[in-house]
């Protein structure tokens, strides 16, 4: 139950204001969820060979620069750790998979909320234009980027349960609207190997898109398929590399709303976060057709 | 022309301003909209109001004969409920444009978004570009005018009304036929199109409703109710296959569909019964006046800072429809109400004037289908009720069998007369509790911020759903378990679809003690409310006040044959035909209520005496136990079974 944006550029002269242009949309859809909010902003790649990981401790004693000293010293090349709080980002010249994996049994207690070469995740609870503030989301620039305001119904309100949900390798998904078929599919995926931090029904949405993306699905025909193996009511905006997908469910019960421009392509679960940005009074407006998935990518 | 620059004033704000402005006869520009939602919601008053860019929901909602001009796009719900006006959208609308329209006109110069015209009544909905799917779905009457594509599925379980299509038809819906057009037809519309500056010479093909499904088939047969018994005849083995399971499965092999009855679930579960007072209440009893001692006094729905309802004690009448009901008996519950100081609630399809007039304080409810929904009723209402649901039927919309929708009762409801009137299970603009935050501030900008908004629940997944109704901001919740009555629904759903009102209130309060809530949510608890003793028990649970139907019911004469859904009462209180109506004589049938409100004044302050208090809001949970494990379970009470043997 919640509030959803996305916005591609596609005219990257307007790359430098582009945490503005999610802000100024994100702050829309606080009515809609008041209770936390999160964003995934897609900039500056790391080099080919290198990662980039969005990183959250579930405890406010750690020690970010011990951290990267130790990647270092495990992966023998140089790390850089930027953090804030109880969030970080941390690259390094190694794979994915490894540095991942050696997270999570040297840091337990740190969650990764995003990993790839170019998405960055930031989430955290209070209302939007708090979280908004914190991350100073209005002074990042970038390609592309998803947010969601969260109105938690079901689960707890926290940074964990808070979107975007990371899916795979510079893939994250935001949603809006309720599974009911969440638990069944999570024993599925779990037996498959799939691992959870939360009772989230969008978590398992997210960890379904990267199992079918995994299986060797496009974004495309993952969400294609979403739409039959997910029960429930749903708006998903995706982000990935070098794009950004829509899709509802069969009878579109969730509100939601398009735009284009020749300079940006735009998707909310609302018109009036639409109105914020330039020229939307000249866009090419529609609403998305139920059951459809929709995708723009630089390629 | 006065302008209201939305960049520099709220929305709340600039409503109040336009409708002195359009008292004074003004017209209104609005600059700077930003798609704000509920521009012009509440607006009754005959003016222009101009809005130079786009609008978000609920543009015009609730309102009546002023006329809306939006220069760009408008987001969900245009018109919502519209009675006379118009709207004209320069540009694109988004889902559900023109829902729930009762004369209104709405014309969309572009495209229109999903589920257009949705349950609505009168008046026109026209859309210069294409429409999307569902189109006219579930509508009662009016006309949709699509001069593009007609979308996926037009018309979809149309009941009444018309839809044009000058595009392609890109798929028919369930129950709707395309028809010949008569000639005066195609020049009205063009007489419409030509008034909103339309060019069209195009052809147009007809749409409506086919009929396949307004009417059950067979008739079931009349029957009692037969009891939950095993031991009616020759022991065990026949008793697994008693009289009542014998009996539908024949009804069923003939009618071959689920049957339908009147009242809540009569299988036994956990109630009131099976919970008592952890003392003796005989002081109480004994009291020459408890009344005089025991403060009873109550508000309900003071949380936002509306002006709450006033009771004299924890006691509201239960929402029960005119439909359900007979207009005679709706009467005589809102004298009795007034008597005895407490609510009525219209229940479902609307209000009647005399009801207004003879109840101090009227709930009003709105439901899916908005049957008798407007306006000029909630502003003279004193609080609104938002029905999500009820505990016999949880997830389902009311049902009315034709007997009982006669041509007053289907004017007043906006529908056609002698369907069997199957009301939507859904609300068509909420969707969520996202959604429902937009709505209540609709209902909210209608009324002025002066009454208190309520949500009817039945009891499904009570710990999460008032989590809902409490981050949603609702005044208070009106919970309504698995006993509670109705005048019509599948027995199926009747005995197994809701939970047990003692179990919903223990999950409410479980639930709101999850999130710190608090105490400013007030519930009140219904379903299977007998008395006061029950009532007592309710508010140490922690309900706010309890609300009584069936019981008021049985107090004017009803004799629970549970044939309520026929429509041939025979005592005159759940019927529509005049011969069995005059059998309830109002003066009467409200003294009785009365009366038996009365008696349960008094239990209420007896047995609160009794239990040592001296204000019902003092009752707790350490005034009760439980007498059986079931209801210690439900509940968390202490289990003392000795307190039955006491008890007995």
């Amino acid at each position: 139950m919640c509030g959803i944006v996305g916005i591609f550029l596609k005219n990257q002269a307007l790359a430098p204001v582009l945490g503005r242009l999610l802000q100024g949309m994100l702050l829309e859809m606080a009515d809609r969820g008041p209770d936390s909010a999160g964003f995934a902003v897609y900039r500056r790649p790391v080099p080919p060979g290198s990662v980039k990981l969005s990183l959250y401790a579930t405890t406010s004693t750690v020690q970010w620069q011990q951290i990267g000293t130790d990647a270092e010293a495990a992966f023998g090349v140089p790390a850089l750790i930027v953090h804030r709080d109880r969030h970080a980002l941390l690259s390094l010249g190694t794979e994915a998979a490894a540095l991942s994996a050696w997270m999570a049994s040297a840091y337990p207690d740190v969650s990764i909320i995003g990993i790839g070469s170019e998405i960055e995740v930031y989430k955290e609870v209070g209302h939007p234009a708090s979280v908004a503030e914190h991350f100073q989301l209005a002074g990042l620039d970038g390609g592309h980027g998803i947010g969601h305001t969260r109105m938690a119904t079901e689960s707890a309100v926290t940074v964990r349960h808070s979107h975007p949900f990371a899916a795979g390798l510079d893939i994250c998904l935001v949603h809006n609207g309720s599974l009911s078929n969440h638990n069944d599919l999570r024993r599925r995926l779990a037996r498959r190997g799939m691992s959870f931090q939360t009772d989230n029904d969008s978590e398992v949405a997210a960890a379904y898109l990267a199992d079918r993306l995994g299986a060797g699905l496009s974004l495309r025909e993952a969400l294609i398929t979403a739409g039959s193996d997910l029960d429930g009511f749903f708006t998903f905006a995706v982000g990935t590399a070098d794009g950004f997908a829509v899709a509802r469910d069969a009878i579109a019960c969730k509100p939601a709303v398009l735009a284009e421009t020749e300079d940006w392509v735009a998707m909310a679960s609302e018109y009036r976060a639409i109105a914020t940005l330039p020229d939307a009074d000249d866009a090419r407006v529609w609403e998305p057709k139920a059951g459809e998935v929709y995708c723009w990518s630089r390629a | 022309m006065v302008a209201i620059d939305l960049a520099v004033t709220p929305v709340r704000e600039a409503n109040q301003r336009i409708r002195a402005l359009a008292a004074e006869g003004q017209d209104i520009d609005i600059i700077n909209p930003d798609a704000r939602h509920h521009i012009g919601v509440g607006l009754v008053t005959p003016t222009s109001v101009r809005i130079h860019g786009s609008a978000g929901y609920f543009c015009a909602g609730l309102s009546d004969g002023a006329r809306f001009e939006v220069d760009n796009n408008v987001g969900w719900a245009v018109g919502d409920n519209m009675h006379r006006g118009s709207v004209v959208v320069g540009g694109n609308a988004s889902a559900i444009a023109g829902v729930a329209i009762r004369g209104a006109e709405i014309v969309i110069r572009g495209n229109m978004g999903s589920r257009a015209g949705q349950v609505m009544k009168a008046g026109t909905l026209c859309c210069a570009g294409n429409a999307s799917f569902l189109a006219g779905y579930m509508m009662y009457g009016g006309r949709i005018i699509i001069l593009g594509d007609s979308g996926e599925r037009v018309g979809e379980d149309m009941t009444g009304g018309t839809i044009y299509v000058g595009g392609r038809i890109v798929s028919l819906g369930a129950d709707a036929r395309e028809t010949d057009l008569p000639a005066q037809e195609r020049l009205e519309i063009l007489e419409f199109l030509d008034r909103y500056g339309i060019s069209f010479h195009g052809s147009l093909s007809r749409i409506e409703n086919a009929g396949t499904k307004l009417r059950y088939g067979t008739p079931e047969p009349r029957s009692r109710p037969q009891p939950y018994d095993r031991g009616d005849e020759g022991g065990a083995a026949t008793g697994y296959w008693n009289r009542r399971v014998r009996e539908d499965i024949a009804i069923k092999a003939q009618i071959g569909r689920y049957r339908i009855r009147g009242y809540g679930a009569s299988k036994p579960m956990p109630d009131f019964g099976d919970i008592d007072f952890a003392r003796d209440v005989e002081k109480g009893l004994a009291h020459p006046d408890p009344l005089a001692a025991v403060s009873l006094e109550t508000t309900v729905g003071s949380r936002s800072g509306a002006k709450p309802l006033g009771l004299s004690m924890p006691v509201m009448i239960a929402p029960m429809s005119y439909g359900a009901l007979s207009r005679s008996m709706k009467i005589a519950l809102a004298v009795a109400s007034r008597l005895s100081g407490v609510a009525e609630n219209t229940g479902e399809g609307g209000m009647l004037d005399r009801q207004r007039e003879e109840a101090d304080q009227l709930i009003y409810q709105c439901l899916s289908g908005r049957l008798g929904w407007n306006v000029h009723n909630m502003q003279r209402a004193d609080a609104i009720e938002f029905y999500a649901s009820q505990g016999a039927k949880p997830g389902l919309g009311g049902q009315l069998m034709a007997k009982k929708v006669t041509p007053d009762l289907a004017a007043m409801r906006g529908i056609p007369q002698g369907i069997d009137l199957r009301s939507p299970s859904r609300h068509p603009d909420v969707l969520g509790a996202d959604d429902l935050v937009i709505k209540i501030e609709e209902f909210r900008e209608a009324t002025a911020y002066r009454l208190p908004i309520g949500l009817k629940m039945g009891a499904g997944r009570v710990q999460h759903d008032i989590k809902i109704a409490y981050k949603d901001g609702f005044d208070y919740v009106a919970l309504d378990g698995v006993q509670g009555g109705t005048g019509a629904a599948s027995t199926e759903v009747l005995e197994n679809v809701g939970i047990p009102t003692l179990a919903a209130i223990q999950e409410a309060m479980d639930g709101l003690k999850e999130i710190d809530a608090g105490n400013d949510m007030d519930i009140v608890l219904m379903g299977g409310i007998k008395d006061g003793v029950d009532v007592v028990k309710a508010l140490a649970l922690g309900a706010r006040a309890c609300a009584m139907g069936t019981s008021l019911l049985i107090a004017a004469g009803c004799i629970a044959c549970m044939q309520c859904h026929v429509g041939a009462c025979p005592v005159g209180i759940a019927t529509q035909d005049p011969d069995h109506e005059q059998r309830l004589e109002v003066r009467t049938a409200a003294e009785k209520i009365h009366r038996y409100l009365e008696t349960v004044r008094w239990q209420i302050a007896a047995l609160t005496l009794g239990l040592g208090h001296t204000d019902v809001r003092q009752l707790g949970r350490s005034d009760l136990v439980a007498l059986t494990p079931e209801a210690a379970a439900l509940t968390g009470l202490p289990y003392v079974p000795k307190r039955a043997a006491t008890a007995a």
